[in-house]
């Protein structure tokens, strides 16, 4: 064992000083709530915090593009269709950055401007899951017992139904667009959010402090609203994220085939479809609108992932 | 009597995203053949991972040996390569845990992952490895252990299973077992079947222990020599009766001071430790127990105090004990 | 400590079960329970694991309702009141749960202020400014500082939290605190600073506490009375000193031997008793005597009928063979 050599040390550095409890009761670091703290660890995750900034610069596109382009997205000139990327138009010497369609129509204008359709059909529809989704899921998961018995049996018979049969059918009924797209989206998309809730509830029921909440008196109203829905928020928030990429696919893959966003608005599905008709000659036509449905998503999934690893309190520290 | 394992000056670190946490902060100890060490601590004291740094079980990164040797029967565990200490592992060191469920898998029958221990570090057919699995159930006292093998580990008690996993650790008569912990999770009336377990088995096979726990009557019980830590550093060592009759480091005093024993009524408070152990990411320049300590002087908050010793084999690092210090004030030995 | 005549009841307890339906069968946590607790005193309760003390504590507090028997309190104006459906709103605001873990006990979202401030809010108590103060008042009373209210519980240590459940169960004045294990999940060093704050606050106050724990040093030390469970039955209940130096039931003989003593000498001394066999499981428990398995002083009578709990040699215990 080593021992160094007791060296002379002078006698004053022996002076009494005794305990100071304060400072070991102190917390040193400084105050973090749940979601400050959430956001420094997401801060540190490359991917995510790439993938952040792509989205916002998507939704900036989509804002601003449509508003100050030269061009509308339905505007047509025939003399120069079907231009290629970065054509720069001689007539009105605007540069066409994505190029023309065979309607001679801006596509950079376009797809911005799907964008918007895309993006505003994507998150009406998680919106309305999600709000459908927490109500049924948080009454199914405090109530317990034989009506969440029979709750769950029902998204059980709903999630038997595919979708596509619903929009067809609904289509039959209704015009079809961008409303019955949403419709039958929210007819059977809630029962994954649901579910969530579902789980998330039924466990925090069992910790301590909802059960001393419950001691304490509170009536159901205020344990719901003050206990178990803010802690089940950081769930709810993640699957958002990761409900998005799913909507965005459903709806360009919906407006691909017909069933969707119906002439003349157009969104990245539509967009995919005119440019898959010419997709042997003008490849950039299908490829653009294709980059920016898969990098939308892809950003959406990272970034959904990254939360998840960042609001999961059993990771912290 | 050779010594199984020497730990010099041992340095440890978890690199969070905080920071670098020193986890362990200069750990000496060592250990001869048939002996058991306890290894007393709070949480957060550094015990758990001076031990797991002995199997080379932490993930590194992000945990870091950033300085300290360990020697294990003449092997330098610290320069040792993943692959050599696979084969350490189980034969010259093996390990139980506080909680035996997270370490049995719960898809296996119990007698199969004892053959998988077994037949890891000897050659031995399977009908013969069967042998010695039964043959180590008996060691351990499991009854009725030819249909008991072929049981899941859901099917035992938390103390059977303890037992299941002292047979695991046994299956190489590795020389040093390492105990976490063992009875924590465990009612007091199987911690003592537990612990009979252990004794016997250290008197059959001669193999040292280190017992790592905050329980000071389960180290009164079992040890022949205790380390105290504190704040990432051995604070006292000693035999047993060195630690419990002529505790030297005031925290080692503090720390039997505050348990209440079977005479004392409520008319005598409880003597507590005010205050909270430091936090690792920052710590503290000086002594660790420093701002807790009734007799801190002023070095203690300046420098670490070196080891001292007291006696045959017991040392404290406390600056009360230099041949300078004019003794303890204010508080004194009550 | 109050003599007889003087101690006044304050939760009587009347053949209280409770039983829980499991796939198994019925498991019975709590079977029949006699047992009166008096305003001041502090109860212990101990046992093993599966033994019922914990049901036994949240059954008493309102987390369950009695699958038998009923609870009378004794309210301060002096009228007896029995627990129910009805009572309990107004039982919530005189009895009180402090819980073992201090890591879920608190809501993660809410500052310290907010949590322990929740129940004066639900009882209609003060209004806003003089609650702040409140808040300040119980932090200080608890050995924390006004800093701490705004952080949050993640940001405190295990003993800082089990502090601020303590504040948070006398927000609303109670007289009778259930504490179920409140440090069983601290450190030894911060053990003590939680006992002796809850023996301060008993003195204080004036508060009765139901004591469960499994650490028999610690209870015997803060315990007048303590009662020992087994399988959901109490085998013996005393003085905390009688049933130290008179252990008549062969389960508390073989408990209380063996828990290791911090001293080696006496360790090494010690004639430990060492019980065969695992702790049984409350599913579907054979008539008789509970302990009737592992006992060795097992006669025929054990096994045929259950033994009542009845004062012998000075206190009461459930047991055929001891003598009166």
């Amino acid at each position: 064992m080593d021992k160094t050599m007791n060296e002379k040390i002078d006698k004053s550095r022996f002076e009494w000083v005794g305990a100071n409890v304060n400072e070991s009761e102190a917390i040193t670091r400084p105050t973090t709530s749940y979601w400050k703290d959430a956001m420094q660890r997401l801060s540190k995750n490359k991917a995510a915090m790439i993938s952040l900034w792509v989205i916002i610069l998507i939704l900036l596109l989509a804002i601003f593009v449509p508003m100050l382009s030269p061009y509308t997205m339905s505007e047509q000139h025939y003399a120069h269709t079907s231009q290629s990327v970065g054509f720069r138009d001689p007539d009105d010497g605007h540069l066409h950055l994505f190029g023309t369609d065979k309607l001679g129509r801006d596509i950079f204008t376009r797809i911005w401007s799907g964008a918007r359709i895309s993006l505003i059909i994507s998150f009406t529809a998680v919106f309305v899951n999600v709000i459908i989704g927490i109500i049924y899921g948080g009454i199914s998961g405090y109530l317990g017992g034989a009506v969440d018995n029979i709750m769950m049996r029902i998204i059980e018979i709903i999630n038997g139904i595919p979708y596509l049969i619903i929009v067809i059918l609904l289509m039959m009924v209704l015009e079809p667009g961008i409303v019955t797209m949403i419709i039958a989206y929210a007819a059977v998309g809630w029962t994954g959010m649901a579910r969530l809730v579902r789980g998330q509830i039924m466990s925090l029921k069992q910790q301590d402090f909802v059960v001393a909440a419950k001691v304490m008196g509170a009536r159901p109203s205020r344990i719901i609203f003050k206990h178990l829905i803010p802690n089940t928020l950081s769930v709810v928030i993640v699957n958002i994220t990761l409900a998005i990429p799913g909507a965005i696919f459903t709806e360009a893959f919906l407006s691909y085939i017909g069933l969707g966003v119906q002439i003349p608005i157009a969104s990245w599905g539509t967009l995919a479809n005119d440019g898959s008709k010419v997709f042997q000659m003008y490849p950039s036509q299908l490829i653009i609108p294709a980059i920016c449905i898969s990098l939308t998503m892809l950003s959406f999934n990272l970034l959904g992932d990254g939360l998840r690893d960042s609001l999961d309190p059993k990771l912290r520290r | 009597m050779s010594k199984v394992l020497e730990v010099k000056d041992l340095h440890v670190s978890f690199d969070t995203y905080a920071g670098e946490v020193k986890a362990v902060r200069g750990v000496s100890f060592d250990l001869e053949e048939g002996e058991v060490l306890a290894i007393v601590g709070e949480s957060g004291c550094g015990k758990s991972v001076s031990a797991q740094t002995i199997m080379k079980l932490n993930p590194m990164p992000p945990a870091r040996i950033k300085s300290g040797e360990i020697i294990l029967n003449n092997k330098d565990i610290v320069k040792a390569t993943e692959k050599e200490m696979r084969s350490i592992r189980g034969k010259d060191v093996s390990m139980i845990f506080q909680d035996p469920m997270t370490c049995l898998n719960p898809t296996m029958p119990i007698g199969k992952q004892l053959v998988e221990a077994i037949k890891n570090h000897q050659k031995l057919s399977k009908e013969d490895a069967k042998k010695e699995a039964i043959r180590l159930l008996n060691l351990v006292k499991i009854p009725n252990p030819e249909q008991r093998i072929k049981q899941y580990p859901h099917e035992f008690s938390g103390g059977m299973r303890q037992r299941v996993m002292i047979a695991m650790a046994l299956s190489c008569a590795p020389k040093l077992l390492i105990a976490d912990e063992p009875t924590t999770a465990l009612d007091v009336t199987i911690q003592a079947q537990i612990m009979e377990l252990l004794q016997e088995i250290k008197e059959k096979t001669n193999t040292a222990i280190i017992l790592i726990t905050h329980d000071l009557g389960v180290v009164a019980s079992m040890a022949d020599r205790v380390a105290v830590m504190y704040a990432g550093k051995v604070v006292e060592t000693g035999t047993a009766k060195d630690i419990f009759y002529n505790p030297s480091h005031p925290y080692t005093k503090a720390l039997l001071r505050s348990l209440p024993t079977t005479d004392m009524d409520r008319s005598v408070r409880l003597v507590s430790i005010p205050g909270t152990p430091p936090d690792l990411l920052n710590p503290p320049v000086g002594c660790g127990f420093a701002s807790r300590c009734e007799n801190c002087m002023r070095i203690c908050h300046e420098e670490q105090p070196n080891q001292f010793e007291i006696g045959e084999n017991h040392t404290a690092s406390c600056w009360l004990l230099h041949p300078d210090c004019p003794g303890p004030q204010v508080g004194g030995d009550k | 400590m109050a003599n007889n005549q003087e101690r006044k009841k304050l939760v009587e307890i009347k053949n209280v079960s409770k039983h829980f339906r499991v796939s198994e069968g019925t498991l019975k946590a709590v079977n029949d329970i006699n047992l009166d607790i008096y305003k001041g005193e502090t109860l212990g309760l101990v046992g093993e694991s599966g033994c019922g003390k914990s049901t036994f504590g949240k059954t008493l507090i309102g987390i369950y309702n009695p699958t038998k028997g009923t609870i009378i309190y004794h309210t301060a104006d002096g009228k007896p009141m029995e627990i129910n459906k009805k009572t309990l709103f107004s039982y919530s605001k005189m009895a009180q749960i402090i819980f073992q873990d201090p890591y879920s006990s608190l809501d993660p979202r809410m500052t310290v202020a907010d949590i322990i401030e929740e129940g004066m809010i639900i009882h209609k108590m003060y209004d806003k400014h003089k609650r702040k103060e409140r808040v300040y008042e119980l932090l200080e009373l608890v050995g924390l500082n006004k800093e701490h209210a705004n952080r949050f519980a993640h940001e405190f240590s295990g003993g800082q939290r089990q502090r601020i459940g303590i504040a948070r169960a006398l927000a609303i004045e109670p007289e009778f605190i259930v504490c179920d294990e409140p440090i069983s999940a601290l450190d030894v060093s911060i053990q003590s600073q939680i006992i002796n704050l809850l023996h301060d606050l008993q003195q204080k106050l004036g508060l009765t506490y139901l004591f469960i724990a499994h650490d028999l040093n610690i209870v015997k030390y803060i315990s007048d009375r303590i009662a020992v469970m087994y399988l959901g039955n109490i085998v013996e209940l005393a003085s905390s000193n009688d049933l130290y130096e008179n252990t008549l039931h062969p389960y508390s003989q073989a408990l209380l031997s063996a828990v290791p003593i911090p001293d080696p000498d006496k360790e090494a001394q010690k004639n430990r008793q060492i019980l065969s066999g695992d702790v049984p499981s409350p599913i579907n428990t054979p008539k008789g005597c509970p302990f009737a398995g592992r006992c060795p002083y097992v006669m025929d009578i054990c096994r045929q009928e259950k033994p009542v709990l009845e004062m012998k040699q000075g206190h009461l215990v459930a047991c055929h063979k001891v003598e009166k």
